[in-house]
């Protein structure tokens, strides 16, 4: 292999060391001290440009004064240096919801259609275009956007979703999302996007009449699951139903699989959702240790770790289960979180000492995170 | 026995934030935030030094609010960024190298690299921007472009505003120095 290819390839692998760690208040900071430089530039401007024309004006005063050649030419005065004019705003066009949500229509032709509106779900349709949608959080509500191919559930977050032509597609700015297409469900967290691709669809229809009686079998049994009522209830947002539904459940094809993260998660949700934190802690801890290679499993660990902190009041839990989700994607989008929060709750539980050595940790590795000030003071650095 | 499809989704942005799609933006704000990451990784990748990250941003949008009002495509709002990023890490760049011919620069040094990164790929890279710093700004950002980024010949001509064969010569140039560097 030549040797550059050979370099290539290494580079390739490391090039994932070549992106800085930005965080929102990052851009926040940066964006303040632009706005700034910006007036100090604007005043240094519009300072030297009023020098320039009273030096220029000067020159030309003096030269016509001296001059008692009418053949002399008059030197015009330049016009000032350019000012930075602040850069016009289009009208935004936003529609407002009674909870404080919002959909913002990023298109001139976006059609949005309320489909259901009620305590429990709010469900719309992005018929065409596209909308930016910011969710204001709501355990007791779910609100669901669908696309003609997708359902995207959210909990308290801000995506971008596109209907057009070529385009179906979801984009999280903040948050999480649960999306769904026929029997797949996605995560998606702040930073990814998922787009449907109808050349997949087709393959996904073109494979199913060739199936073998293994794979017939377990498309029976993934049918039945499929249609366990509780699942069917949680996916048209009737969460109460699919509680009872799934804690008296018909048949035990009706439970949660536990072969099945992305079922384990959805149970999870459910539970959270009807304020059973414990069970849904249950659902969790199962889809963490028996799917440790799977994506999915990360935002298991991470919701885990919350559900501990947060409901269940069990700091030292809550900061193992944060561990985890770091051990699983050390370079995930989730990982600065997850070891701020680690701090936090390992100073909860008493392991004081533990803390102190997580934020020297902290601090060499996100030596521009958002809390490297505050993990100094804990690391005593 | 027949192959589990593959899911009618795909991932189209990974955690790099890169997004093979502009959205329409409603300020220039809300330009800054959207695109203030890739402008940063392209500084840091440009670059190759950490502390220069947030001097070149400010460079990069001070020179987009100047321009903003002539963007006539909104959705072509990365591209525009990226071909800033590039003019404004050349002069940057010459600046370094003239610097340094006065003995007044320091090497660059894309670290340091997270706790826990893995040290055979930090001391690569280390090694590679050290040789970057011997060749000349072109190059190096036509090289960086290419091997860093991952940018098509055609697509480093358009961000560049080089011609075809200009960006394959400057890529030879840093490509043999490198080679001779690197060795086997």
């Amino acid at each position: 292999m030549p040797k550059h290819e050979r370099l290539e390839q290494r580079l390739d692998a490391a090039r994932v060391l070549l992106v800085p760690q930005v965080h929102p208040s990052d851009t926040e900071r940066a964006l303040r001290r632009f706005k700034d430089l910006g007036a100090r530039r604007r005043r240094r401007t519009a300072v030297a440009g009023v020098f320039a024309t009273a030096a220029i004006a000067a020159t030309a005063a003096f030269f016509y004064l001296k001059s008692a050649i009418p053949s002399s030419p008059a030197i015009e005065t330049p016009a000032p240096s350019v000012v930075l004019a602040p850069p016009s705003v289009p009208e935004k066009k936003i529609v407002h919801f009674a909870d404080g949500s919002q959909a913002e229509l990023l298109k001139e032709k976006t059609e949005l259609r309320v489909d259901i509106s009620s305590p429990e779900l709010l469900a719309l349709t992005v018929v065409s275009g596209a909308a930016k949608i910011e969710v204001v959080p709501n355990p007791n509500r779910l609100f669901r956007v669908s696309t003609e191919h997708l359902r995207i559930e959210v909990l308290g977050t801000a995506f971008t979703v596109y209907q057009e032509a070529g385009d179906e597609s979801v984009t999280v700015h903040r948050g999480r999302v649960a999306v769904y297409s026929k029997k797949d469900r996605y995560e998606l967290v702040q930073g990814m996007t998922y787009r449907y691709d109808e050349a997949l669809d087709g393959e996904v229809a073109a494979v199913k009449p060739r199936s073998s009686k293994k794979i017939r079998k377990s498309r029976a049994a993934a049918s039945n699951a499929r249609h366990a009522k509780w699942k069917q209830l949680a996916e048209d947002g009737q969460i109460k139903e699919a509680y009872d539904a799934m804690r008296s459940p018909r048949s035990p094809e009706e439970t949660p699989r536990s072969n099945d993260v992305r079922e384990l998660m959805l149970a999870a949700d459910v539970a959270r959702l009807t304020g059973h934190p414990a069970e849904a802690a249950e659902f969790l801890q199962t889809a963490v240790a028996n799917h440790r290679g799977d994506p999915n499993a990360v935002l298991a660990a991470f919701t885990l770790a919350r559900i501990y902190e947060r409901q269940l009041g069990a700091p030292k839990k809550a900061a193992d289960s944060y561990r985890t989700a770091r051990e699983l994607a050390p370079d995930g989008s989730l990982a600065e979180d997850a070891l701020v929060h680690e701090i936090e709750c390992r100073t909860s539980a008493g392991e004081g000492a533990k803390a102190k050595v997580l934020a020297k940790e902290y601090v060499s590795r996100y030596p521009s995170g958002r809390k490297v000030e505050e993990m100094r003071r804990i690391a005593g650095i | 026995m027949a192959e589990q499809p593959t899911r009618p989704l795909r991932l189209v942005r990974d955690e790099e934030g890169q997004d093979d799609r502009d959205v329409p933006f409603a300020s220039f704000d809300d330009l800054f935030r959207r695109y203030h990451r890739l402008v940063a990784t392209i500084g840091l990748r440009m670059l190759g030094r950490r502390g220069e990250i947030d001097d070149f941003v400010q460079d990069v949008f001070l020179e987009a609010h100047r321009g903003y009002g002539s963007l006539r495509d909104p959705l072509a709002a990365k591209a525009w960024l990226r071909a800033i990023s590039v003019r404004i890490a050349v002069r940057r760049l010459r600046r370094h190298r003239f610097a340094a011919l006065l003995g007044l620069d320091g090497p660059a040094d894309p670290g340091p690299f997270p706790v826990g990164a893995n040290q055979e790929h930090a001391a690569l890279l280390s090694e590679v921007y050290r040789v970057l710093e011997l060749l000349p700004a072109k190059a190096r950002v036509v090289w960086v472009l290419r091997f860093i980024e991952g940018d098509k010949l055609e697509e480093i001509a358009e961000v560049t505003g080089m011609g075809l064969s200009t960006v394959k010569r400057h890529l030879q140039v840093a490509t043999d120095k490198i080679t001779e560097v690197f060795g086997a």
